[in-house]
């Protein structure tokens, strides 16, 4: 029998044990997905794969302790997103709270709408590369929430217990997010507008 | 006229982007020119996030396993798979997806394939060269790459020699293993090749010697797992 054809409670229950093929399989089931999180939140591949190393190896230090009071997929993302922000508040060289790692100036007041200055759709003129450049400019627990969310699919309660904070606060970590992603890819598109302008002879500014 | 203001319309925005579009809402947006350019924008990060990025998800190297599980048996988290019991043993039997497993930490004791034991002895014995090696002394670079020839053609030949008598035991005990195995092999192989021409091109570059040996570890290890395997299933 594979470990694929294995239930999880059984692995899990397995691997409590100190199975090398339990730990193996659970490991299987989950690399693409916490893999895919820590890239997406730090775009840069190796580094991506030392932070689902260290996710995996602290799930499989803390394993004996797992008695399913959440799912362990949500488990495992919480342990996954702590390694990441964590790493991603050492590179900022500073200690700071879950709060902080979302951007204080959004958080301090309302959200800016300055529509006048959105006419333009992105809705067509938006790619991968643009949209990751995007992302990475985005404060850490923005990132989080938009990419457990909008990415991998997860729900604001299942958000709430990863990120653990409220159902609200992820709600509006999301909107936040996306309202600071929406700028930073008008700008983007805005710029390339200037470069086509420039290249074809025209005003390098569009104001 | 519209039922609703832009603040209502930002409450209601998650369940819009989800297509549950209440009447007010549909009405506020087809009037508000911002609201319906916000949801517009919403929708097509959220597409592109989800058609870029979620449908498929990219995999991480295989060595990733590799060096978990050699942190882990360093940790003491893996139990000795060969003291488990039998039920239990029979039960998990993961097919290698796409990585040889475990490195060198613990388990000289389980090779029991001969020809695997002196693969890892001459892989030590290579190791031993480079590590105790003159990496002091001034040599040119035609010198490096004839002790590193020198010291890899043992290991070459004991790897080759492991190698058909590994494939000819799981090709008859285990189909879906001895797959599993010629896949694993050539990402093994084509890391040993890139490592050799690393080496060929800058024969006194440390790091690049190293990078190869490192290779080698990874097939004896690979040959060794499966040689265990193979046993396990007989």
């Amino acid at each position: 029998m594979e470990t694929g054809d294995i239930p999880e409670p059984d692995l899990i229950r397995l691997a409590q044990q100190g199975d090398a093929a339990a730990f193996e399989g659970l490991y299987r089931v989950h690399n693409r997905r916490v893999y895919s999180l820590c890239l997406r939140m730090v775009g840069n591949t190796a580094e991506a794969e030392d932070l689902t190393q260290e996710a995996f190896l602290q799930l499989f230090r803390k394993i004996s302790t797992f008695r399913g009071e959440s799912a362990f997929s949500t488990w495992l993302h919480r342990l996954a997103v702590n390694v990441v922000l964590m790493k991603l508040r050492k590179k900022s060289g500073k200690e700071t709270s879950l709060e902080q790692v979302t951007d204080p100036d959004e958080d301090s007041g309302t959200p800016r709408r300055d529509f006048g200055t959105l006419d333009v759709r992105l809705s067509g003129s938006l790619d991968r590369v643009n949209l990751q450049r995007a992302v990475e400019q985005l404060p850490p627990g923005y990132r989080a929430v938009f990419v457990l969310h909008d990415v991998q699919g997860f729900e604001h309660n299942e958000i709430a217990e990863i990120m653990g904070c409220s159902i609200g606060n992820s709600k509006s970590q999301l909107h936040k997010a996306r309202m600071r992603l929406r700028d930073l890819l008008h700008e983007t598109v805005r710029e390339k507008a200037r470069e086509e302008r420039r290249a074809a002879g025209g005003p390098s500014s569009e104001d | 006229m519209s039922t609703m203001d832009c603040s209502q319309f930002a409450e209601q925005l998650d369940e819009w982007l989800s297509g549950e579009r209440s009447a007010a809402a549909r009405v506020h947006a087809r009037e508000c020119h911002e609201c319906r350019g916000l949801a517009e924008d919403f929708l097509a990060i959220a597409k592109t996030a989800r058609d870029a990025w979620a449908i498929e998800e990219p995999e991480p190297s295989p060595r990733l396993w590799t060096s978990l599980r050699a942190q882990m048996q360093e940790e003491g988290l893996i139990r000795d798979s060969s003291r488990q019991a039998a039920p239990a043993r029979a039960r998990v039997q993961p097919q290698i997806q796409s990585k040889p497993a475990g490195w060198f930490a613990g388990w000289f004791p389980s090779i029991v394939r001969p020809a695997v034991a002196g693969a890892y002895l001459a892989v030590l014995i290579a190791l031993s060269i480079l590590f105790v090696g003159p990496s002091g002394k001034q040599i040119d670079d035609s010198q490096w790459l004839e002790r590193t020839q020198v010291s890899i053609k043992p290991l070459t030949a004991e790897l080759n020699s492991a190698e058909r008598s590994v494939l000819s035991n799981v090709s008859t005990v285990n189909p879906i293993l001895s797959t599993s195995l010629h896949q694993n092999l050539a990402i093994v192989d084509k890391d040993i090749s890139e490592c050799e021409k690393s080496v060929r091109e800058q024969p006194e570059n440390e790091l690049a010697r190293d990078f190869l040996y490192q290779a080698y570890e990874q097939k004896a290890d690979l040959l060794a797992e499966i040689s265990d395997r193979g046993v396990d299933n007989q």
